[in-house]
């Protein structure tokens, strides 16, 4: 018994359907008051989060002080914009400064890792009683998917536990996560044949039919229709999104073959695909010793891989509507420690914008002659969320609240930087 | 200090676990029969008819799954079914409570999502073992929770200690959370402000928190500050020797010497010691410089310090002293001040006598907070048991409890706890009641429940197995014996092991003995400051020159340096670490010989079948292909299969127990049993299904019995639906088996997999 595509790929959805058909509910449930503030009129629409784990060097990346004597051994090199210099491992990243939105000025309290890295995913403190969603899932919450077929937002990293993920919200705000860029979306292919997977559904349904007509409840009912969101995935044409083996081994090569460099290969593709929301992590910053001799791979390697993937989001024309946002949890000391190395430095640092509208080629704040505080325009997380969210037309003052009746708004108290944008 | 004043001597049963006291005395029937009639009550008031009582089947699978957390086997199910005894379920409900591995295994998760207990830290693995501990041993409830809420000292004595250090820097938090843990009280928000939706206010919140406030996590090594006190004493000494005159004043620059000699009263001094000041300014610039020279060779061993005893931090909890709570700099209320001290207060019930103590204050909240007479401690334990047996609470949510909070079933719930004080706080004989009554045996309610309706429990609600639950009951079609199966074991005894070595290291043996070896270490460090400068030296004019491949290279020759400095500087002050020597301290620290005995610690791996005979050679070839195809399925599965509670916990994301809603552990009951993508990918697509019929998996070896295909059905479904198939089942699996042979048996096992029915408990 072999089927035609198209009726085998009919069969499959029909089966998967009749497991419980019900239509899948609204995605977009928002609760709370109305946003005061006028929205931005034209905003991105999505979202590629570049996290670098462990806290970059603002110093030795994009905040050069050539001739201090905290600059240690790191070289500036100059870029395609008239008084910036960037370090001379990002030598891609110097001829696209054009496209750069470089903030050197932001400045937090949140000194170790874990808090400093929940504070910028989600703008609030890390609390023991709650978890806060990240920005992710508030682009899904506020904006819905773009494709109802792909998750509404995916992480990329090693990370067992990851923050500004769903929070509070409800289960599908959780970002469908990938460890393995380079494998992919586990388990997404029929592990056996497709006639054999369509008589094994039939089965299922026949099998299970009459305990779904005694037992018909919406938590049941909710089964039925995630088999026919996984089935319709599995057929879907942007499953191949999640292979990044379809693309040719020179541009993958561009993106450099480290996990990063194929992480952000995998979310330009999932951003073609309407995924609202990628973040793609990048550990390995935490330079406590040794800061000038692991800095030169560091950069290299993200160096490759942001570049290319600017470069191919302007090919694809998704530029404009995305925004690309660059962030760690802290800067470095900019006096070098005994290891040769730079600690934790949450007073001062670095991050940077690109895209969704964003002005390109543009340099913001400033810090001191050694880098060590922030003297013009400082921005603290909940701006440069607020930022971010603006950006994204998520209105900042919305209030959602938790299931304990909590109130939160996206960027805590958080106001947009309006300079930043063109 | 001597070994013996570190008082590191105690016993430990990590992983032993002790058997319950019989609860045979204690008959369940007369209370369960109480519990119905007040439920049936309740039901005639509401027009309403209890359900239908479940077939025996449905009984021993929900009670399999509400007591041990699994299906049952086939085996089990037998010994159940086939019985005659008229005591039959009783008999079933008490030796599934007495089984206490099993009923860990299961019940562990409870608390686990309740404190959020965290998987892979050292403290955690002790706090998380000690849990499984208690649980096993059945303590009462009240002493558990006083055990937790007094954890204190270091945590190899005392593992509790792991309830304060999983809110490490969040003492305020910590006081919310066991607010609402084991009062059912939302106070968090009172934390910033007068409770909005309640009636507790920030002064409430802040005096309620001023018990347990000002202790630390960070110290808990006793060495450490001596090593380096004495450090500072040597540069101290370094600083007397060079200035060569007695009772000179200490000086550590140049212009605190200037400020000195400033002073009118100097003179004397200068005077008294036949001194001028320039030789006193000379002896202060030799005494300055020694002691600038002796720091800088002490630097490195600073350095050492750090490194090393960064890896027994967050070992101990201790009070500090003088760290009184005050409110915040931004309180806004009449009654009192920002930055006023607060004194300790309960919220409701008896009050408690004040008490600078810190540890009396301690137990003062722990004994009010677990008090028989605390109008919240018991109705919450009763109402979060009520509910894990019967899917709805009497009240919802469990643990948002308002003076406002209505309570339908009052009558039932005053019973219930009078019946937990009654069993002294004995949670399975509690338990025990609970499934010995009428509406435990009656069908699940079908009709659609929406939260904040009335729940009247003519049967109770229909809930989806937890993602443990489906695991578990996964890995018992698989993995044989499987409540017995625990291949982790020895690498957390390993890890146990190692963090004690490591600590008797640092701080068991006198501090003169500890020095040297610490300052051995610095002066390797010294030399590696001097490799690193040249490393990076050459690297920097490598990346120059654009050369990264030497760049990338050098590198790497720099990281393997460090790694083997951290070696050799292990082996020199951890001495204890090694082999046969880390496992005597450990054992000398209490743990016991018979915990490195035991069940199995090895991973499962099958073998292939014999080839059937008569087959000819093309047919010999497939066989063998799919054979071992099939064997790889089995060995992926079922090397990482154990039960959960005996796997790393919380599982790594991506794991399927993740994906089937497992609490990540980040904040309480955090476990969720919804729907998603990710477990469809799983079930549609993933080999589970051959593993299970792969002939080294329970089921498999069961299928391997049979020829009949009808038998081999009927196998199928008992063990993994506890039930026969219905006659239109079998017909409708034989007409596929008619066309498409054997590979249906495998079918049909992914198909049950993928049912509803096999996820929902009935």
């Amino acid at each position: 018994m072999k089927m035609t595509d198209f009726n085998r790929r009919r069969f499959l959805q029909l089966a998967a359907g009749s497991f419980l058909g019900v239509q899948t509910n609204s995605l977009f449930a928002a609760a709370g008051e109305r946003s005061s503030l006028p929205l931005r009129e034209k905003p991105a629409k999505q979202l590629i989060y570049l996290y670098m784990a462990g806290g970059m060097s603002h110093i030795d990346t994009f905040d050069l002080k050539t001739g201090h004597k905290n600059q240690g051994s790191t070289r500036a090199i100059n870029t395609n914009l008239d008084g910036l210099q960037v370090t001379s491992h990002l030598p891609n990243l110097a001829k696209q400064a054009d496209k750069l939105c470089v903030v050197n000025s932001l400045t937090s309290t949140a000194g170790d890792h874990e808090k400093g890295n929940y504070f910028m995913h989600t703008s609030y403190e890390q609390r023991a009683t709650i978890r806060h969603p990240g920005l992710g899932a508030w682009n899904q919450k506020m904006n819905g998917r773009l494709n109802p077929t792909m998750p509404g937002s995916v992480f990329i990293g090693k990370e067992s536990r990851f923050h500004g993920s769903g929070g509070f919200f409800e289960p599908e705000f959780e970002p469908l996560a990938i460890s393995e860029p380079k494998s992919g979306l586990k388990h997404s292919r029929s592990f056996v044949h497709d006639d054999r997977l369509a008589r094994r559904l039939n089965l299922a349904n026949d099998l299970d039919a009459e305990f779904l007509e005694r037992y018909h409840t919406k938590p049941i009912r909710a089964y039925g229709e995630m088999y026919e969101d996984a089935v319709r995935l599995m057929e879907s044409p942007d499953l191949t999104a999640f292979n990044i083996n379809k693309e040719d081994d020179k541009t993958r090569a561009r993106y450099g073959e480290d996990p990063f460099g194929q992480g952000c290969l995998l979310a330009r593709r999932l951003i073609e695909s309407d995924v609202r929301t990628v973040e793609v992590s990048f550990t390995g910053w935490d330079t406590h010793s040794n800061n000038f001799t692991s800095m030169p791979l560091l950069c290299q390697t993200m160096d490759k891989a942001v570049a290319a993937l600017l470069e191919d989001l302007e090919a694809i024309g998704k530029l404009d509507d995305t925004v690309v946002v660059l962030t760690t949890e802290f800067g470095r000391t900019p006096i070098v420690n005994r290891n040769i190395g730079r600690d934790h430095y949450p007073q001062a640092f670095t991050s940077v914008l690109a895209g969704g509208g964003f002005k390109g080629g543009s340099v913001y704040g400033k810090t001191s002659e050694g880098a060590e505080e922030v003297v013009e325009n400082p921005v603290t997380i909940p701006d440069f969320n607020a930022t971010i969210a603006y950006a994204l037309g998520i209105p900042i003052d919305q209030i959602l609240f938790s299931p304990s009746k909590r109130p939160f708004t996206v960027a805590h108290k958080g106001q947009p930087v309006l300079d930043l944008f063109a | 200090m001597k070994t013996a004043d570190l008082k590191i001597f105690y016993f430990l049963g990590v992983t032993l676990l002790l058997p319950s006291v019989e609860a045979a005395e204690f008959d369940p029937q007369p209370a369960a029969e109480k519990v119905d009639s007040l439920i049936n009550t309740h039901l005639e008031s509401k027009g309403l008819n209890p359900y239908a009582t479940i077939s025996e089947d449905q009984f021993l699978r929900r009670t399999y799954l509400a007591i041990i957390g699994r299906v049952p086997t086939i085996e089990e199910a037998d010994a159940f079914l086939q019985s005659s005894a008229t005591d039959k379920h009783s008999k079933l409900i008490q030796q599934l409570l007495s089984n206490d591995v099993a009923y860990t295994a299961h019940h562990y998760q409870f608390w686990a999502d309740l404190l959020r207990v965290e998987g892979n830290v050292h403290w955690a693995i002790e706090y998380r073992e000690w849990l499984k501990k208690e649980v096993a041993a059945n303590t009462p409830y009240d002493e558990m929770v006083r055990n937790l809420v007094t954890g204190h000292g270091l945590v190899f004595e005392n593992p509790a200690a792991g309830y304060y250090i999983r809110d490490t820097g969040m003492p305020l938090d910590n006081m919310s959370n066991t607010v609402r843990i084991f009062l059912g009280t939302r106070l968090e928000c009172a934390q910033c402000h007068d409770h909005p939706f309640d009636k507790w206010t920030q002064m409430d919140y802040y005096r309620m928190a001023a018990f347990t406030y000002g202790y630390d996590h960070r110290g808990g090594n006793p060495h450490r500050s001596g090593i380096a006190a004495s450090l500072r004493e040597e540069e101290r000494a370094a600083y007397r020797d060079a200035v060569e005159i007695e009772k000179f004043p200490f000086f550590s620059d140049e212009d605190k010497v200037e400020v000195f000699l400033s002073k009118p009263s100097t003179e004397n001094f200068l005077e008294r010691h036949s001194l001028t000041e320039a030789k006193f300014r000379k002896a202060a610039q030799q005494g300055i410089a020694a002691l600038r020279k002796a720091k800088l060779a002490n630097e490195p061993v600073y350095g050492s310090i750090g490194r090393l005893y960064n890896k027994t931090t967050y070992l101990q909890v201790r009070h500090l002293k003088d760290t009184d709570l005050e409110l915040p700099h931004d309180y806004q209320y009449s009654d009192a001040r920002p930055h006023d001290r607060v004194e300790p207060q309960t919220m409701f019930g008896a009050e408690v006598p004040a008490t600078d103590d810190p540890a009396t204050r301690k137990q003062a909240y722990a004994d009010w907070l677990t008090s028989p007479d605390n109008p919240r401690f018991t109705r919450v334990i009763a109402n979060r048991l009520w509910k894990r047996t019967f899917g709805h609470g009497i009240f919802e949510p469990v643990d948002d409890l308002t003076d406002h909070t209505t309570i339908n079933q009052l009558e039932l719930l005053a019973y219930l706890e009078d019946l937990m004080r009654e069993l002294d706080y004995d949670i399975r004989a509690f338990q025990n009641v609970l499934f010995h009554t009428d509406l435990f045996r009656r069908e699940m309610h079908r009709e659609e429940h929406y939260p904040g309706m009335p729940f009247h429990f003519a049967g109770p609600l229909m809930q989806r197995m937890s993602a443990e639950q489906i695991w578990d009951s996964i890995a018992s079609l698989v993995i044989h014996d499987v409540d017995n199966h625990s291949p982790q074991r020895a690498k957390t005894l390993n890890r146990f092991v190692e963090k004690r070595a490591t600590y008797h290291s640092l701080n068991g043996y006198p501090l003169d003995e500890v020095l040297p070896r610490i300052k051995k270490v610095g002066e390797m460090r010294r030399d590696l400051y001097g490799q690193q400068a040249s490393y990076e030296k050459r690297i920097t004019e490598a990346y120059a020159k654009g050369d990264n491949k030497e760049g990338k290279a050098l590198t790497a020759e720099l990281k393997e340096i460090s790694r083997e400095f951290d070696q050799k500087s292990q082996a020199i002050v951890l001495i204890d670490l090694k082999g046969e020597k880390a496992l005597d301290t450990a054992m000398m620290m209490g743990m016991s010989a018979l915990e490195f005995e035991g069940p199995s610690n090895l991973f499962v791996k099958g073998v292939p079948r014999a080839m059937p005979e008569g087959l000819k050679d093309d047919e010999r070839v497939q066989w063998k292909e799919d054979e071992q195809e099939s064997l790889r399925h089995f060995n992926d599965t079922a090397r990482e299969m154990a039960r959960a509670v005996e796997l790393d916990s919380p599982a790594r994301r991506g794991h399927f127990l993740r994906d089937f809603g497992q609490s990540d552990r980040d904040v309480i009951e955090n476990a969720v049993s919804n729907a998603s993508v990710p477990q469809a990918l799983y079930l549609l697509n993933s080999p589970l299904a051959v593993a299970i019929s792969n002939s080294n998996s329970v089921l498999g070896a069961q299928l391997e019995q049979a020829t009949d295909p009808t038998v081999k059905i009927k196998t199928i479904y008992r063990a993994m639906l506890t039930r026969e198939p219905t006659e239109r089942e079998v017909a409708r699996i034989l007409t596929d088996y008619e066309t498409f042979g054997e590979e249906v048996i495998e079918d049909l096992v992914w198909a049950l997999l993928n049912s509803r029915q096999f996820l929902f408990i009935q």
